[in-house]
């Protein structure tokens, strides 16, 4: 039980301070781990024999406590992380509650007690239901602050005991099958102790790391291990993003540096928010865009929290297909039809792994719209609300081909947005300019109006397509294809308040 | 130094103990290091931190003494493989 003076001096950035001392020990940990393996590889090329094997063993009991340390201060990082989120959550509800506009006669005590005045001993009803609704919003705050001080501690008693123990690590019966539903994942993963999960984490990060299924704290700690084992310039910029200091705490779900790379980063555990949103990115996209790509991500989130202080929303860059390069690769469907799979497996994972129901939305920018429509169209997607922006078509006629209900398809194109005036065809384009040419009246009419067929299929943002469309603001005369995100745009508050359940 | 399925060589060894006494510090640096707990009055959190925390440096430490251990049996160990290997050459040499 928090209480009302307690909730007021709590410190969220002490918290994530921590949270930033327990990452930098773990990677400490970890590197010297890696080096004490290091000497026990050098010292058996030079010293064999019944003793260099008892060495060996020596040093491989301190180099894999070392490794399970640095995976349970990772884990440590992770718990205070999520409750210095949860706690300022629980304070912008209680700032919220005894900030709104109460009424005169109704006061609130350095102790939280909410008294109201009766001049005259006259009672007000309206006096005494601000009474009430202000007392409600201070129990709501405490009880979320209250909820979340009680699963802190008892995952770092978990941190303790196994500490206390040395970090012991088992090696599990099996593994899943190859290709196994991530739900099978999830119950295999559910069926494991501590020690063996451990065991999988420290020993088989490549498995853990990319495993739909998998809760999104074991594939992070999985996949920073890989990433502290192979650093280079393709991810400095990832490593800078998972390390930051005083911003929400990066996930890392997925990693491959190969080619332009990949990668999948959540903001926030998306195993305990109540609402997640995945953004797909469009063409032209790797890791090395990965900041600007991941600011889109951050805009929508502090727009949700705007929004509704008091929700949990997680958001996700799934960057995890081969994106087009150029625009000409961009006319191609291949490259969202061999994304699709890695993307219907990643959402039934999210929703496999969840702590209880969750409401997930898939938001989709360009290119990034077509993975998603065809991953849905062939394989199905784990959504509960779709959204394009910016779309070259999704690869369907009519938004019922998407397997949601229609009221849950969502898309803007800016007035602005060039997408929007791409023909699917030379032919068109060519017979669209000759009309143009023989009925000049009609040019104008003809360049200002969005095409209803677009690239890859039926324009998402057209009425007849049969989804939900709404308004992007057409002001910045540049950005018209990259705009969604600008603050102040309408579309951007209306993607929160989809991802929020709100709309 | 070779004997059937025995090679040593001392000089890889002491170099191995010399870094691991290097790790060893380094890890006992950690166990002592800088703050990890937050001060969180009426949190059950502060109190559940600061248990994690002391158990943890306790168990780092533990882990570098082991490690200083290591680096020791295996200095010693170079320095009697030397002295063995010096013994049979003083005896090979009385025989002949």
């Amino acid at each position: 039980m928090v209480g009302y003076a307690e909730l007021w001096r709590a410190d969220p950035e002490a918290w994530r301070a921590a949270a930033a001392a327990w990452r930098i020990l773990s990677a400490g940990l970890g590197r010297r781990g890696a080096e004490v393996t290091l000497v026990a590889a050098g010292l058996r090329g030079q010293w064999s024999g019944p003793a260099g094997s008892a060495a060996d063993r020596r040093l491989a009991a301190v180099s894999e406590p070392c490794g399970a340390a640095a995976a349970d201060c990772l884990a440590t990082d992770q718990v205070l992380a999520e409750f210095a989120v949860r706690l300022s959550r629980a304070k912008a509800t209680l700032a919220a509650a005894v900030a709104r506009p109460v009424h005169p006669l109704v006061r609130v005590d350095e102790r939280g007690r909410v008294t109201v005045a009766a001049p005259g001993g006259r009672p007000d009803p309206e006096a005494f239901a601000a009474a009430r609704r202000t007392a409600d919003g201070i129990r709501a705050a405490l009880d979320l602050a209250g909820a979340a001080d009680e699963e802190a501690v008892r995952r770092l008693a978990d941190l303790t005991a196994a500490a206390a123990a040395g970090w012991p690590m088992e090696r599990p019966p099996g593994s899943p099958a190859c290709g196994a539903e991530p739900v099978a994942v999830r119950a295999w993963w559910g069926a494991l102790t501590d020690a063996q999960r451990r065991w999988l984490v420290v020993r088989t990060p490549a498995l853990v790391g990319r495993l739909d299924g998998v809760p999104a704290a074991a594939r992070d700690r999985a996949n920073r291990a890989l990433l502290a084992a192979a650093p280079g310039p393709a991810t400095a910029r990832l490593s800078e993003r998972l390390a930051a200091d005083g911003r929400p705490r990066a996930y890392l779900l997925g990693l491959d540096v190969a080619g332009d790379g990949r990668a999948i980063v959540a903001v926030g555990d998306p195993d305990l928010a109540d609402h997640v949103l995945s953004y797909v990115p469009g063409a032209g996209t790797g890791l090395a865009d990965l900041p600007g790509e991941l600011g889109r991500v951050d805009r929508m989130l502090e727009r949700a929290a705007v929004l509704a202080p008091d929700r949990s929303v997680a958001g996700v860059l799934w960057l995890d297909y081969d994106a087009p390069d150029l625009i000409n690769d961009a006319l191609r469907a291949s490259y969202a039809q061999d994304g699709g799979p890695a993307l219907h497996r990643f959402q039934e994972g999210l929703r496999a792994s969840h702590d209880g129901p969750a409401h997930l939305t898939v938001v989709a920018h360009s290119y990034g719209s077509l993975v998603v429509g065809v991953t849905a169209r062939d394989h199905g997607l784990a959504a509960d609300d779709v959204v394009f922006l910016g779309s070259p078509g999704v690869g369907v006629r009519h938004a019922a081909e998407l397997g949601l209900p229609t009221d849950r398809v969502w898309s803007s194109t800016a007035a602005n947005d060039p997408i929007q005036r791409l023909a699917p065809s030379l032919v068109q384009a060519a017979r669209e300019v000759a009309f143009a040419a023989l009925v000049p009246t009609a040019a104008p009419w003809l360049l200002a109006r969005p095409d209803a067929d677009l690239w890859h299929g039926h324009n998402p943002s057209d009425p007849s397509f049969g989804g939900r469309v709404f308004f992007s603001d057409p002001s910045d005369p540049l950005h018209g294809h990259s705009d969604y995100w600008r603050y102040g745009n309408p579309a951007l508050d209306t993607v929160a308040r989809i991802a929020l359940g709100l709309a | 130094m070779f004997a059937d399925d025995v090679l040593v060589c001392p000089e890889a060894l002491r170099r191995s103990a010399a870094t691991l006494s290097s790790i060893a510090r380094r890890l006992a640096y950690e166990a002592e290091g800088p703050p990890l707990e937050v001060p969180a009055e009426g949190l059950q959190s502060g109190v559940a931190l600061a248990e994690l925390t002391a158990t943890v440096r306790q168990r780092l430490a533990v882990l570098s003494a082991s490690t200083v251990d290591a680096a020791v049996l295996i200095r010693r160990a170079a320095g009697e493989y030397e002295a063995t290997d010096e013994r049979a050459v003083r005896r090979s040499r009385a025989v002949a």
